[in-house]
């Protein structure tokens, strides 16, 4: 062993501190879920149209593509946690990607009876806003919270964070919009998404701190 | 001499635990022990001697960061080697990065025994003109040749001190020393002989 590497060694013992142990990333992550899924409720109860949605949601196709988005933000929001931590799987990454591809699947797929479908100029911004904008507290909440692991593969863990979190965006938008998109609203979705996870992959070495 | 293969000791887990509850004595004793373990893991990335040791410091800088992620009930092997394989892998790149554009001059940062022989411009006019001209470096680039130069510590005290890794801060101080010779005026090529 070197002697730099030895005093390096000194230096660091010298200066231990003790420190809170993390809890499971599983555990860390449900505590988060239940925290957004709380603050979802009481957005359902307040701005949801919760009757429109429960009868648009009695469609087989639908009921899959909204739970599709709820496992998307799930699986992207545990994937993110467990990537924080070294000696995890590396095949986290692709776990929110299946529920990812269904929901645009059938989204996709709903489109179908619409046709191409044009750009609203009530509907479609307001989608792109809205999962852009809900995606941005969710993020700094869920990025806050993973900092502390100080991860060591900070894109993965944006990746698999900005898709969870756009997930939840979209879930949220569901109850408020509740029917079929056209391609052109798809399109916006895929966007706002694409756009969520960019920021995220860009900002990550300021957001996670490392 | 050759290292033997590092042995594999299953308490390492539990001095983790203990340093993380602050113990020195354990601390030390376990980044002593997993030392020539995460050497053995860096050394399959191809380095020389000396790149191969800052990347052991760097990864023994790393577990200091993160030591409160391990959890004492699963095996710490694993966390060890994802450690040290995250850290290689960024030097490799950080090395392909800095080799594209840079060449390493050994001399730019040595510094002679023989003060005169230091000299490339004239101490008295370079003491006045020299803090002025640090507050022109990023904060990285004047904290690396503060520690380094000025306080002369050893590159691994200044990591430890800094947070910079190693090579951060090889190549801070080599850009800093490059950007003062830039700007402080040209010494004056006449020589002064004794007469």
């Amino acid at each position: 062993m070197t002697l730099e590497t030895d005093r390096l060694i000194d230096t660091l013992a010298t200066g231990v501190t003790p420190v809170k142990r993390l809890y499971p990333p599983l555990y860390r992550a449900t505590l988060w879920l239940a925290c957004v899924a709380v603050v979802g409720a009481m957005y359902a109860w307040k701005f949801a149209d919760m009757d429109r949605f429960a009868d648009y949601a009695a469609s087989p196709r639908v009921k899959l593509e909204w739970l599709a988005t709820v496992f998307t933000g799930i699986t992207g929001i545990c994937a993110a946690y467990h990537l924080t931590i070294p000696g995890r799987s590396a095949r986290w990454v692709y776990v929110p990607l299946p529920p990812l591809l269904a929901w645009l699947s059938l989204s996709g797929y709903g489109c179908l009876g619409h046709q191409i479908g044009g750009f609203d100029k009530t509907v479609s911004p307001h989608c792109f806003t809205f999962i852009v904008l809900t995606s941005l507290p969710l993020g700094f909440l869920l990025f806050w919270r993973l900092r502390r692991a100080q991860p060591l593969a900070p894109l993965a863990v944006a990746m698999t964070g900005g898709i969870g979190v756009a997930g939840c965006a979209a879930a949220l938008l569901a109850l408020r919009h509740p029917f079929d998109v056209t391609f052109i609203d798809l399109a916006v979705h895929t966007l706002a998404i694409t756009l969520v996870v960019g920021l995220c992959m860009i900002f990550r070495r300021r957001a996670l701190a490392v | 001499m050759t290292e033997s293969k590092p042995s594999i000791d299953p308490q390492w887990s539990t001095l983790m635990a203990q340093s993380q509850a602050g113990n020195a004595t354990s601390y030390k004793r376990l980044l002593t022990e997993i030392t020539p373990y995460v050497r053995h893991l860096a050394r399959r990335y191809a380095w020389n001697a000396d790149d191969l040791e800052d990347v052991v410091q760097d990864v023994l800088l790393t577990v200091h960061r993160v030591r409160q992620t391990y959890d004492p009930a699963l095996p710490i092997k694993p966390w060890l080697a994802s450690i040290t394989n995250r850290r290689s892998i960024d030097a490799v790149r950080r090395r392909s990065r800095v080799t594209a554009h840079e060449t390493e001059n050994a001399f730019a940062y040595e510094t002679f025994a023989d003060e005169s022989a230091n000299k490339s411009f004239d101490a008295d006019d370079a003491a006045r003109q020299l803090p002025p001209l640090l507050a022109e470096l990023t904060p990285r680039q004047r904290e690396a040749l503060e520690l380094v130069k000025l306080q002369e510590m050893s590159l691994a005290q200044a990591s430890a001190h800094s947070g910079q890794s190693i090579a951060s801060l090889k190549v801070n101080v080599h850009r800093a020393i490059k950007l003062l010779q830039k700007k402080l005026p040209k010494a004056d090529k006449t020589t002064d002989h004794d007469t």
